[in-house]
């Protein structure tokens, strides 16, 4: 867990492998660290709420704006709606929500952990009879994973507000019409994927964060590094896991229906 | 960071509301589906559900009351469709409501309706199985129209070029002009043509539409049989005539017998009315068949209408006899034309033998021939 | 210099025999034998980069050893399960090279912590005495309620050493606690580390290259050289010992 060989992709993705049963077996094994993970979870989903409303606000109003000539074309225009939500609960609210969060939640626990280990802030815990990947890491991990979802939940709904401002600056809908609109054509098969995608995400985020920060080897350049790399890998993983949750949902409604 | 009384009690809020997102979504969604609430079901049997799905909307007069629960093979040819509806609608399902597999909107998407039933039969029991009205098949039906289409436009040209011949030939212009009767039998005899096989093609594809229901339920070959039949026979009517206005379009000899043969006129005349006579029979006939279908169509539940009103299964047995005998009657008139015009031919074969041929056919253009100038 | 194992004294902290520790294929500690009685302060000295840190951190297993034992109060902590080791930490201090004060916390957190973890907060009232008490030690009352990049670095240590003692452990390790110090505040660290062993007789292992320090703690000084412990010696031995190295040391 010194090594900082991080260089070679293949020993980064078996450490990650590594790290994440490690993280898996605290997560599941008491004494949990209830209060450190209230404490991260406020810092995580409360406070990256601001920057995930603006986003996602201005992602509904400006994909609805994209949509509209083209639905317009083919006289479909009361489609949008739920062209909209349907993309949107799907696929552009986790996925987006988990990038901003790979930035600004991955690289934050990144830079925090890398900072901490090398300043032996991370040693200091030790001594001090806490286990870190208990304290430190699985607390983080979990809060990512359950705030994530929370997050996605309000970058929906706020996006559903900018999309409907959206549609209404072409036309007059009325907000109860827009909702109708906006939920005919989502099924428990679009929200339920989609959230436990979005639990997936924030635990990929979590982990891979953390993993970057406990591997960060020396000095404040390591620090850096650290945070650099957990947002590169942490927006890969996102997009390597949406593409198979797809691909397993696509699988599994084949085999439903 | 201290985690303040501030701080959780915004924490918390943030989790509650962003739970209450998801739950309010769930909530839509799951009324949109008729997941919570009290529900029944009631099923179906299809021949084809044409593409339906678990989770599609069932409509009761165009609102939508609930969704399709399974699907499921009964045996190789049958499907069950079973559907799960709001109980507030349980009132209006009666036992002859019947469900119909339609397409909501133009892109397709599959949808349940059920017809509402009639108010004196008693509703429906949870799982149910209601009737069905299978799907008319597109293709089908456009098969049998084409088939028609491709009939009247070769009709239609013939009748152009009597036309024009006719124009020609100075002779048979006095006889339309001062023999209006005549040539209002032809106009008659014409428009009726047309109308029966406009009937036909409505027939047969209700006919279509219904074979399967029919053919399966009631496992009554020689009903089906003779629909088939009837409409075998009114085709090659229809067949025949064709031919002999195409005859008619090739005898080039036929102007000197027209002008001479005032028999022949007359016989003809003969021939026009009996066939006239014969259309309006086949017409009528047709429109009872229609009517009858329209009724199968408004669902007077087939199923127990067929299997227990051996009174309406009798009537419909009789109209099809009916008319595979106006088909035979049809098919008579026009052989009897024929024979006419054999003998024509025959008395004439010693000169020509194209000739009667030619006659014939005139006969069969003058029909026509104020059919297509009145259009 | 070798103890025999069977003549283990009863009184004897840190035990170390054969510790061996490599880190990608560079040996730092290759045969490390020390024994350091109870109530002794034991300095260390050595070139920087030598892996001074690296004994200590072992003693307290931050760092798991490659091979060798180490016996802490008697007890083998080589091979010890988390609980045990948690149970031999608690009474073991550890300063630090760079304070390692939470960056994320206050001050007042930072000393709350230790406490809290080994459960030895008590009521919230014992729990602030126990801080200022702590605090006053350094003489640094008044920023407990700062954070620790308020902190000047030499307040930074006095913080981290608060810290240290705060769970009045039998052991400690300071790992350079005068460096970056003004030689007054310096002096009065020393004289804290004595005063400590005197009143409580603490056990402290002191790594240091500040000769004024060395001068006023050590009983015992160790020299760690190539991986292995070179000579031990009061500070008398050391100031007048032949070797150049010690004597370039020293002098
Ligand atoms: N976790 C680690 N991973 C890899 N190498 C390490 C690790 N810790 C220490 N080292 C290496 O071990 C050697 C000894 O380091 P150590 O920190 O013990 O030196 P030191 O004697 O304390 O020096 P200084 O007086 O400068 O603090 C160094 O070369 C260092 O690079
Ligand atoms: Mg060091």
């Amino acid at each position: 867990m010194n090594n900082e060989g991080g260089n070679n992709i293949l020993s980064d993705v078996s450490g990650l492998a590594k790290f994440t049963v490690r993280v898996v077996h605290h997560l599941l094994n008491p004494p949990f660290e209830n209060r450190e993970m209230i404490k991260q979870s406020y810092n995580i989903g409360y406070k990256t709420l601001p920057l995930i409303a603006i986003t996602a606000f201005i992602l509904g109003l400006v994909l609805t704006l994209q949509s509209r000539p083209i639905l317009v074309d083919f006289g479909a225009e009361m489609l949008l709606p739920g062209m909209i939500s349907v993309s949107i609960v799907r696929e552009i609210g986790p996925v987006v929500t988990a990038l901003i969060c790979a930035g600004k939640i991955g690289s934050g626990i990144g830079a925090e952990l890398g900072s901490m280990k090398v300043t032996e802030q991370i040693d200091a815990m030790e001594v001090s009879g806490t286990n870190p990947m208990k304290f430190l890491v699985a607390t983080r991990v979990l809060a990512t994973t359950l705030m994530l979802p929370i997050l996605v939940f309000f970058a929906d709904a706020i996006s559903f507000i900018g999309s409907f401002i959206a549609v209404n600056l072409h036309s007059d809908i009325s907000v109860q019409l827009f909702l109708t609109d906006a939920f005919a054509p989502l099924h428990f098969y679009d929200i339920i994927p989609a959230t436990i995608k979005s639990f997936i995400f924030g635990f990929a985020i979590g982990v891979i964060g953390c993993y970057k920060g406990y591997q960060a080897g020396f000095g404040t350049e390591a620090v850096g590094r650290a945070a650099n790399s957990a947002v590169v890998v942490a927006s890969v993983a996102i997009f390597i896991i949406d593409m198979l949750v797809v691909e397993l949902q696509h699988s599994m409604e084949l085999l439903k229906f | 960071m201290r985690m303040t009384i501030q701080k959780s009690i915004r924490l918390g809020v943030f989790i509650i509301v962003g739970i209450a997102i998801f739950a309010y979504a769930i909530y839509i969604i799951g009324k949109q589906r008729n997941l919570f609430g009290n529900t029944f079901t009631v099923s179906g049997i299809f021949k084809d559900v044409s593409g339906l799905k678990v989770g599609s909307n069932v409509r009761y007069s165009g609102i939508n009351v609930g969704t399709v629960s399974t699907i499921k093979l009964v045996n190789d040819t049958l499907v069950r469709v079973q559907a799960t509806l709001e109980n507030k609608v349980h009132p209006f399902i009666r036992e002859d409501s019947r469900m119909e597999i339609g397409t909501e909107g133009v892109m397709g998407n599959k949808v349940v309706n059920i017809t509402p039933g009639s108010s004196t039969q008693p509703v429906v029991d949870e799982g149910d199985v209601l009737g069905t009205i299978e799907a008319v098949k597109i293709d089908e039906i456009l098969e049998q129209l084409e088939r028609s289409s491709i009939n009247t436009t070769r009709v239609t040209k013939n009748l152009a070029e009597i036309t024009s011949k006719i124009n020609q030939g100075e002779g048979i212009f006095g006889k339309l002009f001062t023999d209006t009767s005549f040539t209002n039998n032809l106009d008659e005899i014409s428009r009726n043509t047309a109308q029966l096989t406009r009937n036909f093609s409505t027939i047969s594809g209700n006919i279509n539409k219904e074979e399967g229901v029919i053919g399966k339920l009631l496992s009554d070959t020689t009903l089906a049989n003779e629909f088939d039949q009837s409409g075998h026979n009114l085709l090659e009517s229809t067949r025949e005539l064709k031919k002999i206005t195409e005859k008619i379009n090739q005898g080039g000899g036929l102007f000197g017998k027209m002008f001479t043969d005032t028999a022949f006129t007359r016989s003809l005349g003969n021939s026009a009315k009996n066939l006239e006579y014969t259309t309006r029979q086949a017409k009528t006939i047709s429109e009872n068949l229609a009517n009858i279908t329209q009724q199968m169509e408004s669902g007077r539940g087939v199923i127990n209408k067929l299997l227990t009103d051996s009174v309406f299964s009798d009537s419909l047995d009789g109209t099809l006899k009916n008319i595979n005998r106006s088909a035979k009657e049809l098919d008579q008139a026009a052989e009897t034309l024929r024979k006419n015009w054999f003998i024509r031919t025959f008395s004439s074969k010693k000169q020509e033998q194209e000739q009667p041929e030619g006659e014939e056919a005139e006969n069969q253009q003058e029909n026509r021939g104020p059919e297509n100038q009145e259009k | 210099m070798i103890s025999n194992p069977s003549s283990n004294k009863p009184e004897s902290a840190v035990r170390i025999e054969h510790l061996k520790k490599t880190f990608q294929d560079i040996p730092v500690l290759k045969d490390v034998n020390l024994d350091i009685p109870k109530g002794e302060n034991a300095v260390i000295i050595g070139q920087s980069g030598i892996g001074k840190s690296v004994l200590i951190k072992c003693m307290v297993r931050l760092i798991q050893p490659d091979a060798g034992r180490v016996q802490i109060l008697g007890r083998d902590v080589t091979n010890m399960k988390a609980d045990g080791l948690n149970a031999v930490r608690k009474k073991i201090g550890f300063l630090f090279q760079g304070n390692a004060l939470y960056d994320s916390m206050s001050v007042r957190e930072n000393l709350e912590f230790p406490l809290v973890r080994n459960n030895m907060a008590g009521t919230k009232k014992e729990l602030e005495t126990k801080v200022i008490r702590a605090l006053d030690n350094v003489s640094l009352r008044h920023t407990i309620d700062m954070m620790p990049s308020e902190l000047s670095g030499g307040m930074k240590k006095r913080i981290g050493l608060a810290r240290t003692l705060i769970l009045q452990p039998e052991i400690i390790l300071y790992d350079e606690p005068t460096t970056g110090l003004d030689p007054i505040t310096s002096k009065e660290i020393s004289k804290l580390i004595i005063d400590l062993q005197q009143k409580y007789r603490t056990t402290s292992i002191i790594i240091t290259h500040d000769i004024s320090c060395v001068e006023l703690t050590a009983n015992t000084i160790h020299v760690l050289k190539d991986g292995v412990l070179y000579a031990s010696g009061k500070f008398e031995e050391m100031k007048g010992s032949k070797d150049p190295w010690i004597h370039n040391f020293f002098n």
